[in-house]
């Protein structure tokens, strides 16, 4: 066979080797491989992709990975938006249909209310007062409301003893005293019902009722917005979106009240007329506008508190007196959540003596300001949810010490444990607060209102001295929240 | 061989025989000491007791004392009488016979002396030394909060502190109180009826469906679900109950049922629950086919699965919170509205198909048995 290459060629084959190539064959943006392999210009085949256990691929048949499952549980439907669905949860029912009507069940009138012979005796809230009270958020979810055929209470010594300071109070007219109570006692002993109570006796009188039904809502920064007040020292903030909302509350509930009182003094306020005005159309100005919600509290206020002179209250009309109740009053002795910014650039907290709205309360019920038509200022205390007040506590333990030994003159130092940081700032302001302590009720009281719940058909026993006697010790002694739990919720849902 | 009778072990069975110790484990001090005087001595030995010359015992015979032996007298009186009377094998105690004989009495021993001496003085001392009064007077003196407002709100120990002297009327008030106290003692106690014996807190259903309800271990927030779901039972309306679906006889009409909210709920998991499972044996039909075995239930399995069907039909329900949707599914159920029923019906139908594999298990094991 002849070869392909001579001899003689292998000197100039060997020229073209070594001679460069031209630059230019290469092609630009063609990639060079570190390989002298040449690479395949065939496109790969279509056809059933197999999986070669690559990058991005399956894993290879038999090949363990690790493999997440879905859940394949069932989620569960749920219907709204969340605050519409808590809105569901949280709201208040006051009647069951299905509950038999007591019969015989006397309404709360003026007469009954405050009468000796009505302790330990139930009366029903009267039509009227039940959308006031609901919209003053007297009414709370675990009072059991729902299982009655409508809201009916029992009328127990602490409910008569303030009916006796307010029949003394709208006795005296003008220069009349001013009774201030921190109510205390222990969960489910009926603090927050005594208010309700209170709440629904001071209409029946004509009086002006304001209720803050949770003091945390002040206080948490998360329901209402906070402003600083120029020129203050320390920081004074006001809350336009709860004093708003305070003022509609107190317009809607005090209307045929308010209505017939006129403005008498004059105030700086951006209100048109503001002289012809009726303190119901100030507080739905006040309602209406948020920047102006705290400057008509305050005006509202200095009306309602102005004095009950003969020529004022045949001109502008009388002023009644003030029932303002609070709620888990422990959240405004304190540091509140709302932040500042302090001297040295770092955010301290504000102290809730800072927020004009709760000092408000707070200068009422400890006297630092006084009621000149009188009135009364109630504070409740919290056993569910509330957060530790140690100043308050002194001045609550003083209190009760001061029930006991009224003569005797106390030392704050006998009540201040040293070993705890104790807020002085709140504690010169507590120190001197009056309490009513709840106990349990009577077991008169007790067969009573267990009477009425087997009336209402809650009850599947017979109601007799035994049973009444052994339930009302169950309950720690007539506590009444225990009470209705050992009773009622019993009967209902076996106790859960 | 070894012999029947295990000589050492029986004389241990007697109680005057300590078990032998041969002092691995005891104490020295407390092993026996030895006296030469105590296994000399053998309590069957006749030479021990007095022997009577005539047989006779001091009060056996009658002709010689005049009078018959203190028991056979009484047994004979109490025959005359129609009775029975002591039994006299038993022989008389010394105490009875000694008791009409001062004499004899004399030159009794110090201790049953003593003893009958006792006997004699039989009226108690009138005073104790410990108080057998068992209530505080304090809580039956003061029961309730005080009866004016005012002594609640100035209230001190006064009420509790008792004076010194008591007047004329407050002696009346005192002996007419411990009066009342001695009849409440002497009033006998309610006699308890099996309900009042609470072993479980509350009723079996409700916790077993606490049980079902819960997730994550929230034990509380299962219980306030159930609680808001009897609730709800509570406030809606009565039930129209269908005919064509009944449920457990004898059940209140619908109108009670929202009054009581926990037989509401019995009665819809009762009525639903199936009464049998499906059990699937796999292979056992032949051919790698699964076998449908029905097995009975028990009642709480029944209500298990009854429970479970209700709760995955309340989650795919729209509705606001998790309670509303059981509550709706319970109402459905009574009412004999929902497809529940149809799948109960469907169980029931394959387990009566399946009737004849109830004997599967048995059979096999007979089986295996004969091979």
């Amino acid at each position: 066979m002849r070869p392909t290459t001579t001899l003689r060629r292998v000197p100039a084959l060997l020229d073209d080797c070594i001679v460069a190539r031209p630059l230019t064959l290469r092609r630009p943006g063609s990639v060079t491989y570190f390989s002298t392999t040449s690479y395949r210009y065939a496109p790969p085949t279509a056809g059933k992709k197999k999986g070669t256990g690559g990058h991005g691929e399956g894993p290879k048949k038999g090949r363990q990975t690790l493999k997440i499952k879905r859940d394949m549980r069932v989620k569960d439907a749920t219907i709204g938006t969340p605050e519409s669905r808590k809105a569901f949860r949280t709201r208040i029912i006051l009647e069951n249909t299905n509950a038999n009507t007591v019969p015989g069940l006397d309404r709360l009138t003026a007469e009954t209310a405050f009468a000796k012979e009505s302790i330990g005796k139930v009366f029903t809230i009267p039509g009227n007062h039940i959308d006031a009270l609901r919209l003053m958020g007297a009414f709370k979810r675990t009072q059991g409301w729902h299982n009655y055929k409508g809201p009916a209470t029992l009328i127990r010594q602490e409910t008569w003893y303030i009916g006796q300071r307010m029949n003394e109070i709208s006795e005296a007219g003008l220069g009349a005293e001013t009774t201030r109570k921190v109510i205390i006692g222990e969960r489910k002993s009926g603090k927050s019902v005594l208010i309700l109570q209170a709440l629904s006796m001071a209409m029946l009188r004509e009086w002006v009722v304001i209720n803050i039904p949770e003091c945390r809502e002040l206080t948490d920064a998360l329901t209402s917005d906070y402003n600083p007040v120029k020129g203050t020292d320390p920081l004074q903030f006001y809350q336009k979106q709860y004093s708003a909302t305070l003022l509609d509350q107190i317009a809607r509930v005090n209307r045929t009240v308010l209505s017939k009182i006129k403005v008498s003094q004059s105030h700086t306020l951006p209100i048109r007329n503001l002289g012809q005005m009726n303190l119901h159309q100030l507080a739905e100005h006040g309602a209406a506008e948020l920047d102006l919600a705290w400057p008509v509290f305050q005006a509202l206020w200095t009306e309602l508190t102005a004095k009950n002179d003969p020529e004022v209250v045949e001109k502008f009309g009388k002023r009644p007196p003030v029932m303002f109740c609070a709620d888990n009053i422990s959240y405004i002795f304190g540091e509140s959540k709302y932040e500042k910014l302090a001297e040295n650039d770092k955010l301290v907290p504000v102290h809730t003596f800072d927020l004009l709205l709760p000092k408000h309360y707070i200068d009422l019920l400890t006297g630092t300001t006084t009621l000149p038509n009188g009135g009364i200022i109630l504070g409740a205390t919290s056993s569910s949810h509330y957060i530790t007040c140690p100043p308050l506590d002194v001045a609550i333990e003083m209190g009760q010490e001061r029930l006991q030994y009224p003569d005797e003159k106390l030392e704050v130092n006998d009540f201040w444990n040293p070993l705890v940081k104790i807020d002085r700032r709140v504690l010169d302001q507590v120190i001197n607060i009056d309490v009513l302590p709840l106990k349990g009720i009577s077991k008169e009281e007790a067969r009573e209102i267990i009477g009425y719940w087997a009336l209402s058909g809650l009850v599947r026993d017979r109601v007799q001295d035994n049973y009444v006697g052994e339930k009302w010790t169950m309950s720690g002694g007539g506590v009444i929240g225990e009470l209705e739990k050992a009773v009622v919720r019993m009967n209902l849902n076996g106790g859960t | 061989m070894p012999p029947r009778i295990n000589i050492i072990s029986t004389a241990r069975n007697l109680a005057f025989r300590s078990k032998h110790n041969n002092g691995r484990t005891c104490h020295a001090s407390r092993l026996p000491t030895i006296s030469p005087y105590i296994n000399t001595r053998s309590l069957s030995s006749s030479k021990d007791l007095p022997t009577s010359p005539d047989q006779k015992g001091p009060n056996t015979d009658p002709q010689s004392t005049g009078l018959p032996s203190v028991s056979e007298e009484a047994n004979m009186t109490s025959k005359i009488e129609g009775g029975k009377g002591p039994d006299l094998e038993q022989g008389t105690p010394v105490q009875e016979v000694v008791k009409r004989d001062p004499e004899a009495q004399k030159h009794l021993p110090k201790v049953m002396k003593e003893e009958l001496k006792k006997s004699e003085n039989k009226t108690p001392g009138s005073t104790r030394q410990f108080s057998t009064y068992a209530r505080q007077r304090e809580e039956l003196t003061t029961q309730g909060p005080p009866s004016t407002p005012d002594a609640i709100v100035g209230a001190g120990m006064e009420s509790l502190d008792t004076p010194d002297v008591l007047s004329a009327s407050e002696a009346d008030e005192l002996a007419e109180f411990e009066n009342d106290l001695v009849e409440a003692d002497a009033s006998p106690l309610p006699a308890l009826k099996p309900d009042d014996i609470f072993t479980k807190r509350y009723p079996a259903i409700i916790d077993q469906l606490v049980g079902q309800v819960q997730a994550h271990g929230k034990k509380s927030v299962a219980q306030k679900n159930v609680a808001t779901i009897l609730s709800i039972l509570r406030s809606s309306p009565p039930p129209k109950l269908n005919p064509a679906r009944p449920l457990l006889p004898g059940h209140p009409p619908a109108s009670f049922l929202p009054l009581n909210p926990i037989l509401y709920l019995t009665l819809a998991i009762d009525s639903l629950a199936p009464l049998i499972r499906l059990r699937a044996e796999k292979g056992a039909a032949g051919g790698g086919a699964s076998l449908l075995i029905p097995m009975p239930l028990q009642m709480r399995q029944r209500r298990f699965v009854a429970m479970k069907w209700v709760l995955d039909a309340a989650r795919k329900r729209k509705d606001k919170t998790f309670p509303h949707r059981v509550a709706d599914v319970i109402v459905s159920v009574v009412e004999g509205k929902s497809a529940l029923w149809e799948r109960r019906m469907n169980l029931h139908k394959m387990g009566v198909a399946s009737r004849v594999n109830v004997n599967y298990f048995q059979q096999k094991s007979g089986r295996k048995r004969r091979m």
